[in-house]
């Protein structure tokens, strides 16, 4: 009987709450507050819920909202049906409030497929109740240290909401994501991405967390690297390696603009930026273990449409201008925007709207091609200062509290404008330099 | 002047881009004509402290801070000797942690260095965690210093502080949890122990004004 009071309950303030939305009379969102009186009322609520047959949950640092659209639209393409994530949250209510809008009066899921994007700290007080049947955990990386302190501690949060009835679905490139294995007694499979034109063999960039051996803590021996400590590697003394990639991007081609999986399947991209290639084989991976037709994976994932929001490219008067979207505070989209940066070697102006500098290989930067450094935002002198270290000539840089100028400020500069900045900054600059404002 | 950083661990301890301290380091050293090698080492490669000017050490999560700690073991006596012979070492966030008797993780013991007499306990709860931005006062300048500070360790010291409360200084050993990096966030700090450095080396070494700026600018802003 409560079941059926806090589904119905929960039913009526999601629907009460769009109302007052709708007339503008409050302006949140209701993904939390309709689970968390639902769960007041009937505290066993998630053990109650009837669950559809498959449920995929998704983890990690970087591109786990990403990751769960695309599952979602392969999936929706497909002709199943999907409950996921209400307006994007990824916290324990938010979970109930997204099962109550999909569910009958009696708790029943009505969909085929739960795909569910879970934050990395939060997953295990999910778990607790509801076992996926696959965990997906992308990556985990430096990413907001005053929330998540390191990757380390993160891992260890993940690992308390593992149960050996999942099958976990692992990026095999990163030593720390694959040493999952050496707890999990359940089914993992692995996938990666193999040597290609991105790929080096620096050892040095400072940006390196996981070049020891996570089963004997000797050091890690790298064939390449991606990017960080991501890439091929093999442990001398305990032979922990990349090994058994059931999912493989085995060629990029920059020209064409696609890239072939495990020497076969080839997939439009439109972009090589590495998140997004990672983002495209895990829900290849995904879709194929839940025996999804091939072809239409393909198909899907061919006709996935521009993603704006991460990269895009935009033409005006002749001058080419990239936007490259970071996550505040992590490192490691800065460092991949700025790896891409440096793979070409056309003359280029750089725009840095940045807050978390000191931790990412800015010295990429340093190079001929580089024309100037816009340097922006509340920490426009710490990213200055930060060039300054990276060995960048000072005369480079030009120092702006803010974006409203950035038409004048990039006239006298040369070349295509590559636009590192944090999601915030992204839509004020593509409208500045549109002057649609 | 000829000058050899040892930069210890930059594989493990490396979490808060403290490579920034041995980048403002080689900058503003080489700025005042000096000749500036830096040692990247790590487990497993032979240490000679007698052989450095400076040593640099880190902060990094758990687990590579005990990684370090049984190479560091190693020279226990290396390390002793070279802090008597009033030589310097820089260790910043938890890596100073090393250099005193203990660190306690709940009923966990973890016997350190045993070079001070300070010692560091956590019980690891995330909430009891030390995250925060800092303004220290520094009696050896005239000046605050800022940074972050993001650590689960409360330090038991009575030795001298480096900063108001924060971290050890004794001879020219300097420990302190202040990330940011330290150095290149603070250039009044920069400065003094550059100075300082040098004139240990060779007091009548002449100073000349350094370029610091845009360090300046961002401390002010």
């Amino acid at each position: 009987m409560r079941l059926y009071i806090s589904i119905f309950v929960g039913k009526f303030l999601i629907k009460f709450i769009e109302l007052l939305r709708k007339f503008k009379i409050i302006k949140y969102n209701a993904s939390v507050f309709p689970g968390s009186v639902a769960k007041k009322i009937c505290p066993d609520i998630l053990n109650n819920i009837t669950y559809p047959k498959t449920t995929i949950f998704v983890t990690g640092s970087t591109g786990k909202g990403s990751t769960t659209k695309m599952i979602t639209k392969v999936l929706l393409d497909n002709g199943y049906t999907v409950t996921t994530n209400y307006k994007g949250s990824n916290l324990v209510n938010a979970f109930i409030t997204m099962l109550i809008n999909d569910s009958s009066i009696n708790g029943k899921i009505k969909t085929d497929y739960i795909v569910y994007e879970v934050d990395e700290r939060y997953l295990k007080l999910i778990t607790k109740y509801i076992k996926p049947d696959y965990l997906v955990i992308n990556n985990i990386t430096r990413d907001q240290p005053p929330r998540n302190t390191s990757f380390e501690f993160v891992f260890n949060e993940i690992k308390k909401g593992i149960y050996k009835n999942m099958h976990l679905i692992v990026n095999a490139d990163d030593p720390l994501t694959k040493s999952f294995e050496l707890y999990h007694k359940g089914k993992i499979t692995y996938y990666g991405i193999e040597k290609n034109f991105m790929s080096t063999d620096k050892e040095i960039d400072y940006t390196k967390d996981n070049l020891y051996c996570p089963n004997c803590n000797s050091k890690l021996k790298f064939n390449y690297y991606h990017y960080g400590s991501v890439g091929d590697y093999k442990c001398n003394n305990c032979g922990y390696k990349r090994e058994n990639v059931s999912y493989d991007i085995t060629n990029i081609d920059k020209k064409k603009m696609t890239i072939t999986i495990n020497n076969k399947d080839e997939i439009n991209i439109t972009n090589y930026i590495l998140f997004n290639l990672y983002n495209i084989i895990t829900v290849y991976s995904v879709c194929d273990l839940l025996k999804i037709d091939g072809n239409k994976i393909i198909d899907s994932l061919n006709n996935l449409g521009i993603d704006n929001k991460i990269y895009e490219e935009i033409i005006i008067k002749d001058r080419k201008y990239i936007t490259l979207n970071c996550k505040a505070e992590n490192n490691a989209t800065y460092n991949l925007a700025l790896l891409y940066t440096s793979l070409s070697n056309e003359k280029k102006t750089i725009v840095l709207g940045l807050n978390e500098i000191s931790r990412s290989s800015f010295e990429l930067l340093n190079d001929k091609s580089v024309d100037k450094i816009i340097c922006a935002g509340p920490y426009k002198y710490d990213i200055a200062l930060r060039m300054k270290y990276a060995g960048i000539d000072e005369k480079k840089l030009i120092i702006k509290y803010n974006l409203d100028n950035i038409k004048n400020d990039l006239k006298n500069t040369k070349g295509d404008v590559y636009a590192i900045l944090n999601f915030d900054y992204i839509e004020p600059f593509k409208n500045k330099i549109r002057g649609d404002k | 002047m000829k000058m050899t950083i040892a930069y210890l661990y930059h594989d493990l301890l490396n979490l808060y881009g403290d490579v920034g301290n041995i980048m403002a380091l080689k900058y503003h050293l080489e700025e005042q004509k000096i000749d500036v090698t830096i040692k990247y080492l790590s487990v497993n490669d032979k240490k000679y402290f007698n052989k450095y000017d400076l040593v640099y050490i880190g902060s990094g999560t758990d687990k590579n801070l005990l990684i370090a700690l049984e190479d560091l073991k190693n020279y226990k006596n290396d390390i002793k000797k070279y802090i008597d012979n009033n030589k310097f070492i820089l260790a910043t966030g938890n890596s100073f942690e090393l250099f005193g008797k203990y660190i306690r993780i709940k009923s966990n013991v973890i016997k350190t260095l045993n070079i001070f007499n300070y010692f560091v306990e956590y019980d690891y709860d995330l909430k009891d965690r030390i995250v925060k931005d800092v303004n220290y006062k520094c009696n050896l300048i005239n000046k605050n210093i800022i940074g972050f500070e993001n650590h689960p360790g409360y330090l038991n010291s009575k030795e001298e502080h480096l900063f108001e409360d924060e971290g050890v200084k004794k001879k020219n050993f300097y420990g302190s949890y202040v990330i940011g990096p330290l150095l290149v966030r603070n250039p009044e700090f920069c400065k003094y122990f550059i100075k300082e450095l040098i004139h240990n080396k060779d007091s009548k070494y002449k100073i000349i004004d350094g370029n610091y700026k845009l360090d300046e600018l961002a401390y002010k802003n």
